[in-house]
């Protein structure tokens, strides 16, 4: 854990020193450069990895009732039969999280109070660290895009609807510090998950935690030129790189710890963002009954045939009086 | 005051150590677990230890008990520790415990109150309580073993009985005991 | 000499704290808690790799030279066929949720019966392996070493993992512990560590065709005896047909049933069923066996037993397969039967029931049809005479098994067969049943004897759940629909919740079946008098 920290603070000093030694250009223009690259090439190449291996079986989990009789209701989502149904169970995952959310189902209760409360809560935090970080990316986008379009606005008004301070706090951005706070808590706190915590469980909360920030350090303490800001972003998306000047020190780090997010994520446990959509127990319908799935290295069958096994055991089954394909008489004339 | 008085008065809190120690006995991670969660379903460990707590403190401290529900809160203690990693000593131990929660947190006003007579009554009584879980870990571990015999006689339960056709007699009986004709 | 230590001193010798990780701690290989090692002929004879004489309690296992080698190549192949694999090894984030999912956990309390610990005893080897982080970074990235105790670790906690898959249930990624349990165990029977308990059925189910190598004439012999017991409690004789051609259909269920008890109840109610609708099928010897503990070994060992079933369809020319009662003989036939040995042979057909005309469509392909789908469609088209009340003294509740729940989605058939042929029934809680079930404790290929302390931790959630409908609502009938629970649930309920009794599901529905021309029954299948029925 403390690894962890350290490294991530490491991380910012290199970044705040660098800022101030003249190595601006190296830290605005060309890591980020490097490391989006690194980001697309390593996500692809994770993605078409796993997408090459073979999937032998068709084995999803199954959440609910098969699709069987047709006067018993099937479970469309949780088990699903159909690829509509597969796609739903798909997008229940990755949009509401419906496993984790299962957590929070029924318990009868004797005892004097509540209980499962932590399975509740990684619900409803995972949920909105994902989404508050979807929503500040997005956002993020104002500063891409020349003009700014009127949606994006749109969500910067709703985001900051609470019309507290100036500039204006996101809502996002408290709660994804919360969120982040509480996952973090989690490990340091929960017993179990201290014990199957590793470091590189640490390492990306921390980051992250760095690079939000950063980020709100910027926007409502150090207030650094946001003008500028954009004259280099508009120029990295662009293609055409400048390096305005009066850019504070603390832009340096945010954008010197998204580097470095970009590009330890394909490397990373961060890859579930992909690797769920490839998860064999849950892209694949329920229906390998209805419908052959096929073993792209699939064994050549090898198994003991009846013939030998009635060669074993014929005189028994025709004293049995049991039926056998060839008799004693004719088993030994072929000999 | 009498040391009945005294246990009523701390009966939640020195419930509340002796299952904190109960749980002490299991290794690391579970303790939180057993602690936090206290569904019945989920955590079957913790929501019996801490239901049959309750009513063995009852009996202990003087009440007079319901033996057929004291016994079986004794027994759904002993018996899921009787198949988990414990030995014996620990397995049953636990209720000896007990006496040195409430001495720990009574000590004073037992000296205060004069109550040595009742504190020893109340130690005797957690003496009848051990010598009955004693009981019920050894009916456990019987149980167990006659488990694992019977196991072998349903899993073979036809095979057997083939075999007594073919043998003309039953299958596991000494020669001795065959009925003279 | 020293002085005796207090009772607290006594108890508190488990550290309540390991303050090392869990890569430093290491299993205590105590009598009850590992399975006997597989007989070295047996192995042979199957041909599995570097079969060869060990023991858990030993310091040597007797590992070959190279062994190293093989785990490294074992695993390279292995995430070379396994996208599963290779996914699941990259994928956690360790977020906790299986954690108290686990039936062994919630009963042993040790944390590395964790799903999430279980997984990271493999995944740690391949991070060190086949990462650049773990080679670079070692212990940090969570790599370690790969040593003999990591192997006799394997050993402990990957078998006493049942494959009930409820851990993948929560998992916010589907991470399925059985795929990585089975792979796991495949890693382990190439270093020749198998255990006796699943490699004496696997070679006999191959040699004879059933788990417990009785012989063609043996097996008809005992299937005579039951229903010589069926002419006791009911006054008809079946002659059941065995091996013959022609039939339009092929009973095949685990012979279990035919041998242990109380499967036989069940076995017994499977041939007065199909008596009683004139069903046109036949038994077969040589395909006696629906189970197949080759799924608890290897994939292709599944597939080797598991090949008989069509072999034998498309010899005796049957049209489809009706399969019994039976958990992980159905995560085979439902998910893997077709991949392993299909397509079906040429004149197999759709199933289609001839009592009723409904087709299972559902099983098109596979052509093979669970016998609780069966049943519920004759009891919904009203073809079978019932009397529930013959079952009016049991309270029944009904357990799922870990496979048909959790790897078919087989959950109203049996729930509506049991509620049409009994009165009284009830469902343990919510949390405890359909697919959130609970293991017995002993799947897999667990359920030996000499690790009976195992079996009963793993089994806690389970018999707590029955235990609370047993004091809640009088429950005293387990029902089930697989033959492995009626090996592994008696013991459970004898010691967790005694007083309930363990049932088959066709059992009960042979109690309640009128059949044409039966005497008065006063007795259940099991010779036990009928409460209510008896004789004036």
């Amino acid at each position: 854990m403390f690894i962890s920290l350290l490294a991530v603070i490491a991380l910012g000093c290199i970044a705040w020193l660098g800022a101030a030694s003249g190595f601006q250009y190296l830290i605005g223009v060309v890591l980020p450069y490097a490391a989006v690259l690194v980001f697309i090439g390593g996500f692809v190449w994770r993605m078409v990895d796993w997408a090459k291996s073979p999937v032998p079986f068709r084995i999803p989990t199954t959440g609910g009732q098969q699709k069987s009789l047709d006067w018993i209701k099937p479970a469309r989502l949780d088990s699903p039969f159909t690829t509509a149904g597969t796609v739903g169970r798909m997008l229940l995952e990755v949009l509401l999280f419906r496993s984790l959310f299962r957590n929070t189902s029924v318990e009868i209760q004797k005892g004097p109070r509540v209980v499962y409360y932590s399975a509740k809560w990684l619900w409803l935090f995972a949920l909105l660290f994902h989404y508050c970080f979807l929503l500040i990316f997005i956002r993020h986008f104002r500063f891409f895009l020349e003009p700014v379009p009127f949606a994006l606005t749109a969500i910067e008004f709703v985001d900051g609807i609470m019309q507290i301070g100036v500039p204006r706090m996101f809502m996002s951005d408290v709660l994804v510090v919360a969120a982040l706070g509480f996952l973090l808590a989690r490990r340091l706190f929960s017993e179990k998950v201290r014990y199957i915590s590793l470091a590189n469980d640490y390492f990306p909360l921390f980051l992250l935690l760095g690079l939000v920030g950063s980020g709100i350090w910027m926007r409502y303490f150090a207030k650094v030129d946001i003008a500028a800001v954009k004259v280099l972003t508009m120029g990295l998306v662009t293609m055409n790189p400048v390096l305005p000047e009066g850019i504070g020190a603390a832009f340096f780090i945010h954008i010197f710890l998204l580097s470095c997010l970009l590009a330890y994520f394909p490397f990373s446990k961060l890859m579930h963002m992909g690797g769920v959509f490839l998860s064999p127990t849950r892209n694949l319908p329920n229906n390998t009954r209805a419908v052959r799935h096929v073993n792209p290295w699939n064994p050549p069958k090898k198994y003991r045939t009846y013939a030998e096994y009635e060669d074993e055991f014929r005189e028994l089954m025709e004293e049995a009086g049991l039926p056998v394909d060839k008799t004693s008489e004719e088993a030994a004339a072929a000999e | 005051m009498t040391i009945r008085d005294l246990l009523t008065e701390h009966k939640d809190a020195i419930i509340h150590k002796w299952i904190d120690a109960m749980y002490g006995t299991y290794p690391f991670d579970t303790v939180g677990f057993l602690r936090s969660s206290r569904d019945q379903f989920s955590n079957p460990v913790g929501h019996t230890t801490a239901a049959s707590a309750v009513v063995i403190f009852d009996a202990v401290a003087g009440d007079d008990v319901d033996e057929a529900r004291l016994s079986e809160a004794i027994e759904d203690v002993i018996r899921i520790r009787a198949i988990q990693n414990f030995t014996p000593e620990q397995a049953v131990g636990v209720l000896f415990v007990l006496k040195t929660v409430i001495r720990q947190m009574l000590r004073s006003a037992i000296v205060r109150h004069g109550l040595h007579d009742g504190q020893l009554e109340v130690e005797s009584r957690i003496d009848t309580v051990a010598l009955l879980a004693f009981g019920k870990y050894a009916a456990c571990r019987e149980r167990l073993h006659m488990m694992k015999v019977d196991d072998f006689k349903r899993g073979y339960a036809q095979l057997l009985r083939r075999a007594e056709r073919i043998l003309d007699k039953p299958v596991g009986e000494p020669d001795t005991q065959k009925p003279i004709a | 000499m020293s002085k005796l230590p207090t009772p607290d001193k006594l108890i508190a010798t488990i550290p309540a704290f390991p303050m090392e990780g869990w890569m430093d701690t290491k299993p205590d290989f105590k009598p009850g808690t590992w399975c006997y090692p597989a007989k070295v002929d047996n192995m042979k004879a199957l041909g599995m790799p570097n079969p060869h004489e060990w023991s858990a309690d030993q310091e040597d296992w007797n590992l070959p030279e190279n062994w190293e080698e093989i785990i490294y190549e074992g695993l390279k192949a292995r995430l070379a066929k396994h996208r599963s694999l290779k996914v699941f090894m990259d994928i956690c984030v360790r977020c906790g949720a299986c954690a108290d999912k686990c039936h062994f956990f919630i009963g042993t309390g040790d944390p590395k019966n964790m799903p999430v610990l279980r997984a990271e005893l493999l995944r740690s080897v391949y991070r060190r392996d086949f990462t650049t982080a773990g080679k670079l970074l070692g212990k940090l990235a969570g790599a370690r070493k790969l040593d003999k105790d990591v192997i006799k670790e394997w050993f402990y906690y990957f078998y006493q993992c049942t494959e009930c898959r409820r851990c993948s249930l929560f998992c916010p990624y589907g991470i399925d512990t059985a795929e990585i349990t089975a792979i796991a165990r495949e890693l382990l029977h190439e270093l020749g560590l198998g255990i006796h308990w699943i490699m004496e059925p696997v070679f006999n189910c191959n040699r004879t065709g059933n788990h417990l190598g009785i012989q063609p004439h043996a097996f008809k012999e005992i299937v005579e005896f039951l229903c010589e017991d069926i002419e006791t409690v009911t006054g008809i004789k079946i002659n059941p047909p065995f091996n013959e051609k022609g039939h339009e259909i092929v009973f095949i269920t685990p012979s279990g049933d035919v041998f242990a008890d109380p499967g036989i109840y069940t076995f017994m109610g499977y041939l007065m069923l199909f008596h009683e609708i004139g069903l046109d099928y036949t038994l077969s010897t040589y395909a006696s066996e629906g189970g197949n503990f080759g799924s608890f070994t290897t994939f292709d060992m599944a597939k080797k037993l598991n090949a008989k079933m069509y072999a034998e369809a498309e010899r005796l020319g049957s049209k489809w397969i009706l399969g019994g009662e039976c958990g992980h003989m159905w995560r085979v036939v439902h998910q893997y039967m077709d991949t392993f040995n299909g397509p079906t042979p040429p004149k197999m057909e759709v199933p289609r029931s001839p009592i009723t005309g409904t087709v299972f469509k559902n099983a098109a392909s596979t052509k093979m049809v669970h016998i609780a789908e069966f049943t519920a469609d004759l009891i919904k088209h009203n073809k079978l005479r019932l009397d529930p009340s013959r079952n009016d003294h049991l309270t029944v509740t009904f357990h799922d098994s870990c496979n048909p729940a959790r790897g078919m989605g087989l959950l109203e058939e049996p729930r509506y067969v049991l509620k049409n042929v009994c009165n009284n029934y009830v469902d343990m809680p919510e949390n405890t049943i359909r697919e959130q079930t609970f293991c017995c404790g002993g799947g897999s290929g667990l359920n030996t004897d000499e690790i009976m302390e195992i079996r009963m931790r793993g089994g806690l959630p389970r018999g707590n759940a029955l235990r609370y409908v047993q004091q809640k609502h009088g429950v005293n009938t387990m029902a089930c629909i697989c033959a492995i629970d009626r090996a592994t649930l008696p013991p459970l309920a004898n010691y967790w919740a005694p007083g309930v009794t363990v049932y088959g599901t066709h059992e009960l529905v042979a109690n309640a079946l009128v059949m044409r021309g039966e005497q008065k029954r006063t007795m259940d299948l099991r010779q036990e008098e009928l409460p209510g029925m008896e004789d004036e």
